[in-house]
């Protein structure tokens, strides 16, 4: 039983697991041919502080272990980085990531065929509704558990991202955190100059919820941020404005839309490596 | 007979059921019923009023299943079909949760709001969802089964329930009801003619039964199917009638080509009418029965159109 919740890494540790994950990411992609690089690496220190930072209570060789907190990765087209943390956790063999999309357990968007993934996810716009209903489920039941979801910064131009965040706020679900990737990027380019979101924190506490702003690559910021978040009993859902860099890692993925989604050849892996320190 | 209200005989029996199971949850997008206040007055903890946000409905009524709540959905037809197809297929019929959505509305029930409040599109579809199971209330009995049909199997359900004030068919056809068949049966097993109904059509059919006996100078078989996804196996029902009619209130009949699909595997020299309002926009508001008219499924156009029909041999 791999209950790693109970284990609480330190930063250093942390900084390390993540730096793990983002060579685990990078091979599966580079094996399966494509997949969405940018988006993946740019939430792996969120991740990695949830499942590693003493935040999540899971039990990985229990995946429905009743008393698990939610975790839902509604911008599903980062599964690989999902995919990566729970491999290294002990849900499914490691060698599964060596077979991404290719007709074995794990495929580009999550499902719940594969230990450790609660919903299906892909579409976006999906991950806030569904994880209030679990969150008032867990309030109407008094369970003491809670629900992330995990958004991208695009995913909230979708019209049902605000209806879920009306209700939540409305029903006070303060066992719902939200988190939004804010990476500022989407995949043909800066999400201010396509369709603004900005003032971005500004709607969600318009919406009533609590907002965090934090640095999303900051370890130390993320678990003081959790910390906050998991002590609340009542009040507000609370939100994680998590500012980003898409490609967070390797120097020439980072901050560019290019990288959204796309396969890596074999002279860039050797960089993003070498980056990497292999 | 006695006659009820689609929606009470549909409520009363879910009331009656949320009381010995918690696990019962009714959400609902702005819309009521008589019977659904008692519910929330009777059980207030389990009944939430979403607003007008029927996306969000169906994801949080997802989250709950996911909890282990069994959920209901109440909506008008194109608002909990149309507008959530994408929620109702990943949220709730990929995962096989037991989302239920009760669809008030079907064909020209809201016959003076327009196509934006018509049911005339929501079974076909609903019906491209794998995994949804759609049921078609015609009938009180009908109705009242699917409360407990949809908790019992725990699965995806897309109900729709008529508004009309009904009884259960007409004085004189033996009524049996099987919750396993998908479909009521009426009249002469031996009969030239088989009429093919859904929902409210069914009623529609049912009361002319005897007068087109003796009009068409035939003996009739009536099939109201209320089950139409997974569609009941009419193989042996459909077998020795020459003349096969469908009679459906919605754009383009599921019920009619799954017994297309069914003829073909016959392969016996079976003719086939399917009466459905074609693909119309009808703007003009009036009453339930004006706009059937209109649409060709009234009792004197379908009249009129069996017996041409039956005259083609």
């Amino acid at each position: 039983m791999t209950r790693y919740s109970e284990l609480n890494l330190s930063t250093i540790e942390l900084e390390e697991k993540s730096r793990q994950i983002r060579i685990d990411i990078l091979k599966a992609i580079h094996k399966a041919g494509k997949g969405h690089i940018g988006g993946a690496f740019s939430i792996v220190e969120i991740l990695v502080s949830l499942y590693y930072g003493n935040v999540l209570k899971f039990d990985s060789k229990k995946p429905k272990w009743a008393f698990r907190d939610r975790f839902i990765l509604s911008k599903g087209h980062a599964g690989v980085a999902l995919y990566a943390v729970l491999a290294d956790l002990g849900y499914f063999p490691r060698q599964e990531l060596d077979y991404l999309n290719q007709g074995r357990l794990l495929g580009e968007h999550p499902d719940p065929r594969i230990p450790g993934i609660e919903v299906v996810s892909g579409s976006l716009g999906h991950g806030l509704s569904v994880g209030s209903g679990m969150a008032l489920a867990d309030k109407m039941e008094k369970n003491s558990r809670n629900t992330f979801v995990l958004m991208g910064d695009g995913e909230c131009y979708e019209g049902s991202v605000w209806e879920a965040a009306m209700f939540a706020s409305h029903h006070e679900l303060h066992n719902l955190c939200g988190i939004v990737d804010r990476n500022g990027l989407i995949t043909h380019g800066a999400t201010e100059s396509i369709n603004r979101l900005e003032p971005f924190t500004d709607k969600w506490k318009a919406f009533g919820w609590e907002v965090f702003e934090v640095n999303a690559h900051d370890l130390n910021e993320l678990q003081e941020t959790w910390k906050k978040i998991t002590s609340k009993k009542s009040g507000a859902p609370p939100m994680v404005i998590a500012n980003s860099v898409k490609g967070k890692g390797v120097s020439f993925m980072e901050n560019n839309f290019s990288w959204h989604h796309g396969g890596i050849d074999d002279i860039k892996l050797g960089s993003a490596l070498r980056e990497l320190g292999i | 007979m006695t006659k009820i209200d689609m929606r009470d005989a549909f409520f009363e029996k879910l009331v009656e059921a949320a009381r010995l199971d918690e696990r019962i949850i009714i959400l609902s997008a702005d819309h009521s019923a008589f019977a659904l206040k008692k519910f929330e007055e009777e059980i207030p903890d389990r009944y939430i009023n979403i607003g007008i946000a029927e996306q969000n409905m169906v994801g949080v009524a997802a989250g709950l299943a996911a909890s282990g709540k069994i959920v209901f959905i109440y909506g008008i037809s194109p608002f909990v079909s149309l507008r959530v197809l994408e929620q109702l297929t990943i949220d709730v019929a990929a995962m096989q949760l037991p989302v239920n959505v009760i669809s008030v509305g079907a064909g020209f029930t809201y016959s003076t709001d327009g196509p934006t409040h018509q049911g005339l599109q929501d079974v076909s579809v609903v019906a491209t969802i794998p995994g949804m199971t759609i049921l078609n209330s015609s009938c009180p009995t009908n109705t009242r089964a699917f409360v407990e049909m949809a908790i019992s199997s725990e699965k995806p359900h897309y109900i729709r329930i008529e508004k009309e004030v009904l009884s259960d068919f007409l004085d004189g056809f033996e009524f049996r009801f099987n919750a396993n068949a998908g479909y009521s049966s009426f009249g002469d097993l031996d009969s030239k003619l088989i009429i093919i109904t859904t929902g409210i059509t069914g009623q529609i059919v049912s009361s002319k039964l005897k007068k087109w006996t003796q009009e068409f100078k035939t003996s009739i078989r009536l099939i109201d199917v209320y089950r139409i996804k997974p569609f009941p196996n009419l193989i042996a029902e459909l077998k020795g009638h020459t003349h096969i009619v469908v009679v459906d209130e919605t754009y383009r009949s599921i019920v009619g080509s799954n017994i297309s699909s069914l003829l073909l595997k016959i392969n016996e020299q079976q003719r086939i009418l399917i009466e459905d309002t074609g693909e119309i926009f009808q703007f003009l508001g009036s009453t339930r029965e004006f706009m059937t008219d209109f649409a060709g499924l009234s009792p004197t156009r379908l009249e009129r159109k069996i017996a041409l029909f039956l005259g083609q041999d």
